[in-house]
């Protein structure tokens, strides 16, 4: 017998490899000679560099499943930073072996998620250098804290070519970096840079006449900064590329305060700047200003930005009419938790005080929503006083397509309200109410009334029972997800309604930490639902000293 | 109506049309030749592993075209075979090979798929000396060249 697999032709062994994990790929390449060879050399088969897909050992993908969706939840960048200091992940991953791979993929690299990794250090972004991976599309190296801004931004100004996706959160990077974006990574889509606190509206430019933007001019101390990086970026482009013919004419960042309209990453249509300290109402105006042509999805959760920032983007969008520009293309608008420092705000008329190209201005809602009428996506929970029944009525009536709203937390909000988006949005898909204290089974009931297409549906921590149970069950024909997490009056007779009469498309339900801490019902609901459903019900109980959900 | 195909070993396979065409390579062929009544030469397909393609393509006649698919980045799963398919596509090495061989050099993509699945979950749950077992090779590294190897793969190790 011969060694049947190094005997097939290289594509169909490429087929084979492109089926299992790096890790074992990896493993492979002791089997022989042979082997070692034959995926040393096959760059394809290392092109997806991505810890979730099985680089990492399983007991370890949990950890860091665990904490990528609590990203989004903490109140401040400082709150990340503790908590990935608290979960850091040191494996048996370290440079070395990144580095072995980077050099096995080379120019073939397409993709590299390295989130939460703090034993990377310098080292592997120099090896995507020096291993010419100038083709990268996506990259991820959120929270690499040993990692210097330095090094990040050679790492990716050397791939931004390419670049569609770059994901950058909770690392060091500044202004100076994300305008070094705009002039070399022209296919960039998507932009993380959440939990990034030196991030302010200067990196984004702003409009001072009909054709020209331009960045904040630097101070003085930052000018030196400046012609510093200019030239290490320019040192690096040429001393490592230059048999590379897309690089003997390195971009030029930096190198003028002014760009051109066709400079400005035109392809870019998802920003998240959650939690950025520094980016407030103006740097909002001058992000849609900018990208108001392509931006469909914008988060600014977390952030420094008011209630005003609805102001701030409708004034854009004034002056943008003055240019004979279209409205907003934005779709997707998150703004939770903005709310925490400013107070309460009264929306019907807000007299701005003069800002940035803004002349005093009576606002009112109605401007907003002429200037971005294609919302259907809108997130406003989290504490925000401004979240009134009132708002969101005039949220309802305006935006009639609206397939998602997320209002968990919002105190100020009642049946009323809720009923109004019942009313007017009969395509709303998904509604989050978790925690308004102002809603229970009258409001749940009115809404379901008229919002039947809804498929999604979060309802924590409210007084609803049973009766909303019944109502979700004979009006909702499309609900794939109901979440009722710490509800304490459902009863398992509620969640078997659900069940009876949604058993054909719900995927997804979960009663955790609620009055029910049966099994058989838990059991039953499995039963009933189809498979690949997932039920999640669990109780708080004490294991040594310390609280942990028991699921049931 | 029917199209015959010839084996390397000259055999003759009478086979319909709907079976024969699932062959991107047959297809084109017949659409480049129009109406054929001679037996189209597969010279690089014995009579044996013919049979058994035949056999796959006879069972799957009325599956809907796949989808093109593009080259993408997704990491492919393995964990879908049907029961039919892994009943017929459990054979021994040196068949499985020949399949392979044959469905790439015929283009019958699902078939090459099924393949390539089989293979790699075969190495899957193997280390690298259940592998060398399976496949009668021998480690033939030097110990420089092992230390060298397990210092870059250190990650990758069972531990």
């Amino acid at each position: 017998m011969r060694d049947l697999v190094s005997a097939l032709p290289p594509e169909i062994v490429l087929m084979i490899f492109r089926r299992l994990a790096l890790q074992k790929i990896t493993q492979c390449m002791s089997v022989s000679r042979k082997w070692y060879q034959l995926l040393d050399n096959s760059a394809v088969l290392w092109s997806i560099i991505d810890i979730r897909s099985g680089m990492y050992k399983e007991e370890h993908s949990k950890e860091w499943k665990s904490l990528v969706p609590s990203l989004g939840e903490h109140h401040s960048s400082e709150r990340v930073f503790d908590m990935i200091n608290d979960h850091s992940i040191v494996g048996e991953f370290d440079d070395a072996s990144i580095v072995a791979i980077i050099r096995r993929a080379g120019p073939a690299l397409s993709k590299l998620s390295l989130d939460f990794m703090p034993q990377l250090s310098g080292s592997m972004t120099s090896a995507l250098i020096r291993h010419k991976c100038t083709n990268i599309r996506h990259l991820e190296l959120r929270a690499n804290r040993k990692i210097s801004s330095e090094a990040l931004e050679m790492a990716v100004y050397n791939a931004s070519a390419r670049l569609e996706f770059l994901a950058l959160s909770a690392t060091e990077i500044d202004d100076l970096f994300v305008q070094t974006l705009f002039s070399c990574a022209p296919n960039l889509t998507h932009l993380d840079i959440s939990f990034c606190r030196k991030v302010t509206k200067n990196a984004f430019p702003f409009v001072v006449d009909q054709f020209r933007v331009v960045f904040t001019p630097p101070s003085n101390s930052d000018a030196s900064e400046l012609a510093k990086r200019k030239s290490l970026l320019r040192e690096t482009a040429l001393s490592n590329n230059t048999d590379d013919p897309i690089y003997l004419e390195p971009y030029s960042p930096l190198s003028t305060q002014e760009i051109t309209h066709q400079d400005q990453l035109p392809n870019l249509q998802i920003l998240l700047v959650t939690g950025c300290s520094g980016i407030d109402n103006a740097a909002v105006a001058r992000i849609t200003h900018v990208f108001g042509d392509t931006l469909h999805t914008l988060n600014v959760s977390q952030s420094a930005v008011g209630i005003d920032v609805l102001q701030a983007i409708s004034m854009t969008t004034w002056v943008s009419h003055l240019l004979h520009k279209k409205p907003l293309r934005l779709r997707t608008l998150e703004m939770c938790d903005i709310d925490f420092r400013t107070g309460l705000n009264t929306l019907r008329h807000i007299v701005v005080p003069e800002g940035e190209n803004n002349p005093q201005h009576v606002w009112r809602f109605v401007d907003f929503t002429l200037a971005v009428p294609n919302l259907t996506s809108i997130a406003i929970g989290g504490h925000n006083s401004f979240v009134t029944d009132d708002f969101v009525m005039q949220i309802a009536q305006v935006y009639r397509n609206l397939r998602s709203i997320d209002l968990h937390r919002s105190l100020r909000l009642h049946n009323i309200g809720l009923a109004a988006l019942g009313e007017n949005c009969p395509y709303l898909e998904h509604l989050d109410i978790s925690g308004c204290r102002g809603c229970d089974d009258q409001g749940v009931v009115a809404f379901v009334r008229g919002s039947t297409a809804l498929k999604s549906l979060v309802l924590c921590e409210l007084t609803i029972t049973d009766e909303s149970m019944a109502a979700i069950g004979n009006r909702l024909r499309h609900l794939e997800q109901l979440c009722v997490d710490t509800c304490d009056r459902l009863t398992a007779q509620g969640i078997r309604a659900v069940v009876n009469r949604c058993r054909a498309t719900l995927k997804t339900l979960s009663f955790n930490q609620s009055a029910i801490d049966d099994t058989t019902v838990v059991a039953w609901c499995r039963a009933q639902l189809q498979p690949g459903a997932t039920v999640t019900a669990s109780t708080l109980q004490s294991i040594n000293g310390m609280s942990v959900f028991q699921p049931l | 109506m029917s199209v015959k195909l010839s084996s390397s070993d000259g055999r003759e396979f009478e086979v319909n049309m709907k079976v024969a065409t699932q062959s991107a390579l047959i297809k084109n062929l017949l659409y480049d030749l129009g109406e054929t009544d001679e037996a189209i030469p597969l010279p690089n397909v014995n009579g044996n592993v013919l049979e058994k393609i035949i056999e796959y393509c006879t069972h799957h006649m009325d599956d809907p075209p796949a989808l093109n698919e593009e080259y993408d980045d997704l990491p492919k799963r393995s964990d879908d075979i049907e029961p039919w398919d892994e009943k017929f596509i459990d054979v021994d090495q040196e068949l499985l090979f020949e399949i392979l061989l044959a469905s790439n050099y015929m283009d019958i993509k699902p078939l090459l798929d099924l393949g390539c699945k089989t293979v790699a979950n075969m190495i899957r749950n193997k280390s690298a000396e259940e592998i060398r077992k399976m496949f009668n090779i021998e480690e033939d590294f030097t110990e420089e060249e092992k230390e060298q190897i397990r210092r870059e793969n250190e990650w990758a190790e069972d531990r």
